[in-house]
């Protein structure tokens, strides 16, 4: 337990010799453990599909190779009322505040690249003018010298791109001075949304998924397999870990947007887009997408799910053409199967079953995922934060303070934990910073008795006591040297409390006072519906949450076997 | 033990004064809630109506002033009237609530016990053995349960549309008045299997694993050699030497047990509509009826006290090497 951790006193040792430091061993012990590894490993897969979940659930394509005729027209509708409408307003000189001008030309020049895109060089010509027509316009307008010609040139292109720029009917050749051939472009519609956060988890986990491919490597080639110098590139590595994602963060330039809705479905379904190639994600469901058909259908692989091409279930209690309540006709709702969703009856379409809105279950769990797995490990460092903070400082000044802060500790531990949260979230309001903040502000007295007694342990010890003599700060003392030897029974209460994290905010969610929607968690997929004839919605979020918490716990039980000798076999 | 209790109710009353929400505007905007309610709609001038709502219930004072009076009345026991029904008075029906709740926890406690503390001592007794994987196994699954999922899972199972053998709704049948007693107390039994099973295996888990611990650490021990070394038989050993020695500090694990029994009420008795204090402070949360909150956290906060010392005091009576002054 007291051992040093980055190996200071045997740096002098020749390297040959291959000793073994605190974290060599305790890397060791927890690679001996097959429940750990499994756990470990089944975790950090279930932590990819939340960080990856834009990739792997969405309804927008990943790859498009389109022509997408609708949009198009649109832009090119935007670009000339947007151009008439400056040339017009500029032209009566009622206003001519250059901000403004120059904001709404960035606008039609967006438009103007958008239909760009889509047409061949040679057909580019219009555009190209209309821009430049804009241009002169707006720096005769600097210079004071607006002439009638401006606008008349703007107005002819405008009139000239109306009449001969129609997309031409595809598979038929563009008549020359009334319709142009669109070209099909490409684009990368999941990732051009994504924004900087999610690149650097993404990024993250790139680097942790492959770690058992490049540590082997840089341990073997570029460290020579010296102890000593793996030991001592530890550090390094943990900082290459955190700092090449924020590189890639930094380096993204795509657009933050909320994957809520998209049309590219619908478009390619009713050949407003043209696709050459689309490559959707494997559930090709987005988590807002709804479809009034399929309102709480259950599991497709099920043969209650199975829907008539009226619309009409087959088997079931929800059988038949008549309302079994209301004995009223049902009206026919077929059910609409679009582009890169599995058909109809299939028994892969909605794997998990949908809810009240007829949303993908499978899509809104794997999204569920990042706010479940999120708020457990982030109220866990703050718990830790306030813990370590507040044991610390009573363990190791002691007197008045520490009874100061130990009637502190009491009073918190003495609400009952979940109750005092569930009123907290009620009355501070239900977001996910609010629910992460105060199971942190609530939980933190396991982590600052631990903490405590370990320093009052520790305070009396001879290298405590030789760091005191030596006139080192207090603050230096207590983090520097204290700290380190006390924090084994500390990193295994936080693998347990990230569990109970998720336990009680899947509870909050549960009655309701959790996270609210859009963007579900676990426990919030509950609300849709309470009642047993809908056993899909309540099965697979629990399991989630279950398998989670299960992870997390037998993960904590190797931790504590490895790190904390005294305890082994006490489960 | 009371300046904790000053602390927390302190502290709470703080947290709720503070929090956005304003009662006398709820009330006051409420339409058709109670006497009161419309009183105040009547009048034609609703900022009138505030004030003198602030009034009446010293919203006006500083916050320090309305803690004196709300803990002068709190030693009173009294917890005011609920803001929504203001004929009913919040200790009533605490009171009556605890009539629900209080009996569950305490046969959930007892149950849990029963249950684990066999299961953790034979699987520390029998280490290694398939008996001892198994039981621990399932004890680790159970530990990780999510509560409101495994209650929702039981009424999927034995619920109507599974088995259909147990209730899920209440405490009783809805002519329960006309049963005989036998009748009765058969009828609440059959109603209480689920929420009892719910509120118990969270804790069983826990004691038992703990149960094992503590077993595994006490037969380590040099007077449990010496206890082999005398020839004693292994009954006697286990039974007589190191069980009584591992007990100790689980008895002492009840006053951790009671809030975690005392949150999962509140989750129990939601899902299958038992009206029991859990249930009433839910109630009262939804429709941010500050003296329903009060009064259930206080009531609740108190009975981990009680709980606390009650544990304090079985130490010192299990274990005679502690004695309190």
């Amino acid at each position: 337990m007291t051992e040093n951790r980055e190996g200071a006193p045997s740096a002098a040792v020749p390297a040959k010799i291959q000793s073994r430091d605190y974290w060599d061993i305790v890397l060791a012990q927890l690679n001996k453990r097959r429940t750990f590894r499994i756990s470990l490993v089944a975790l950090v897969l279930m932590y990819a599909a939340a960080i990856y979940a834009p990739l792997i659930a969405n309804d927008r394509p990943l790859y498009l190779k389109a022509v997408d005729t609708a949009s198009y027209r649109k832009a090119v509708r935007e670009m000339r009322l947007g151009a008439n409408g400056l040339v017009e307003r500029i032209g009566t000189g009622a206003d001519l505040n250059l901000a403004a001008i120059e904001a709404e030309r960035s606008a039609i020049l967006t438009r103007i690249d958008s239909v760009r895109q889509q047409l061949h060089p040679e057909d580019r010509a219009l555009p190209d003018e209309l821009a430049a027509a804009l241009d002169q316009t707006i720096q005769d307008v600097r210079r004071g010298n607006l002439t009638a010609e401006d606008a008349e040139r703007v107005h002819s292109l405008v009139e000239r791109i109306r009449v001969e720029m129609e997309p031409a009917v595809p598979g038929e050749a563009a008549v020359p001075g009334r319709t142009v051939t669109l070209v099909p472009f490409t684009s990368w519609p999941v990732l051009e949304n994504l924004g900087r956060l999610e690149v650097y988890f993404m990024a993250l986990w790139a680097i942790v998924l492959l770690w058992p491919i490049w540590n082997p490597v840089v341990n073997r080639w570029a460290l020579k397999g010296d102890r000593l110098l793996i030991r001592r590139a530890r550090r390094p590595k943990m900082l290459t870990l955190v700092a090449l994602p924020i590189l890639a963060a930094l380096v993204w330039q795509g657009k933050s947007s909320d994957f809520f809705l998209s049309t590219y479905k619908t478009g390619i379904t009713d050949g407003g887009i043209l696709a050459e190639r689309a490559i959707f994600p494997w559930v090709p469901f987005g988590i807002a997408e709804s479809s009034d058909s399929e309102y709480f259908r259950p599991p497709t692989w099920h043969p209650e799910s199975e829907i008539s091409d009226e619309g009409y279930y087959v088997n079931g209690p929800r059988a038949g053409r008549f309302d079994v309540t209301t004995r009223l006709p049902k009206p026919a709702k077929p059910v609409r199967v679009q582009f890169a969703e599995v058909g109809n009856n299939g028994a892969l379409r909605h794997p998990l079953g949908t809810d009240s809105l007829g949303r993908d279950l499978l899509a809104r769990i794997i999204w569920g995922g990042r706010v479940s797995l999120a708020v457990g490990l982030v109220s866990t460092a703050l718990l830790v934060t306030i813990g370590v903070i507040v044991g610390s400082l009573a363990g190791y000044y002691g007197g008045w303070v520490d009874i100061l802060l130990s009637r502190l500790i009491e009073i918190v531990q003495t609400f009952p934990v979940f109750f005092l949260i569930l009123i907290l979230v009620a009355f501070v309001g239900p977001s996910i910073i609010n629910i992460m903040l105060v199971i942190g502000l609530v939980r933190w007295t396991g982590v600052a008795r631990l903490v405590r007694g370990e320093f009052i342990r520790l305070r009396e010890q001879d290298f405590v006591v030789a760091s005191e003599a030596l006139g080192v700060r207090n603050a230096r003392t207590i983090f520097r040297h204290v700290l380190p030897n006390a924090m084994s029974p500390v990193l295994v209460a936080a693998t347990f409390s990230v569990a109970a994290g998720i336990l009680i905010e899947s509870g909050l969610s549960f009655l309701g006072f959790g996270i609210q929607l859009p963007i579900p968690s676990w426990g919030s997929l509950f609300i849709e519906s309470r009642s047993s004839e809908h056993w899909w919605i309540q099965i697979f979020p629990g399991l989630l949450i279950f398998l989670t918490v299960l992870l997390y716990n037998l993960i904590g039980e190797g931790v504590r076997d490895a790190l904390d000798p005294r305890l082994k076999g006490a489960d | 033990m009371i300046p904790t209790m000053i602390g927390i109710t302190l502290l709470l009353f703080v947290v709720m004064r503070l929090a956005p929400g304003d009662p006398a505007t709820l009330a006051v905007g409420t339409v058709g809630m109670g006497a009161e309610g419309a009183a105040m709609q009547a009048e034609s001038n609703m900022e009138d109506a505030i004030t003198k709502f602030r009034k009446k219930y010293k919203l006006d004072e500083p916050l320090l002033v309305q803690y004196g009076y709300w803990i002068g009345s709190v030693a009173r026991l009294d917890f005011g009237n609920e803001f929504f029904r203001p004929n009913v008075k919040v200790r009533d029906e605490l009171w009556r609530r605890m009539q629900v709740t209080v009996p569950l926890s305490l046969v959930s406690v007892i149950l849990s016990y029963l249950i684990a503390l066999p299961i953790g001592i034979l699987t520390a007794v029998k280490r290694g053995s398939v008996a001892d994987k198994t039981a621990t196994l399932s004890v680790f699954l159970l530990y990780s349960l999510p509560n409101f999922w495994a209650g929702l899972m039981l009424i999927l199972i034995f619920g109507k549309t599974g088995l259909g053998w147990l209730p899920v709704l209440g405490l009783h049948d809805k002519d329960a008045a006309s049963f005989t007693t036998f009748r009765y107390v058969m009828d609440v039994v059959h109603h209480a299997i689920l929420p009892v099973a719910v509120l118990t295996y969270g804790g069983l888990a826990y004691l038992s694993r703990q149960m094992r611990g503590g077993m595994l650490e006490v037969i380590r021990q040099d007077y449990i050699r010496t206890a082999r070394a005398k020839g004693l038989s292994e009954r006697v050993v286990v039974y007589k030497h190191a069980l009584r020695n591992s007990l100790i500090p689980v008895v002492t694990l009840f006053a951790g047990i009671l809030p975690i029994l005392i949150g999962g009420s509140v989750i129990v008795e939601t899902i299958f509509t038992i009206p029991g204090m859990g249930l009433y402070a839910f109630e009262g949360l939804v429709q941010r009826d500050y003296n329903v909150v009060m009064g259930t956290v206080t009531a609740s906060a108190f009975m981990t006290l009680v709980g606390f010392l009650i544990s304090d005091v079985t130490y010192a009576l299990v274990d005679p090497r502690i004695a309190y002054d």
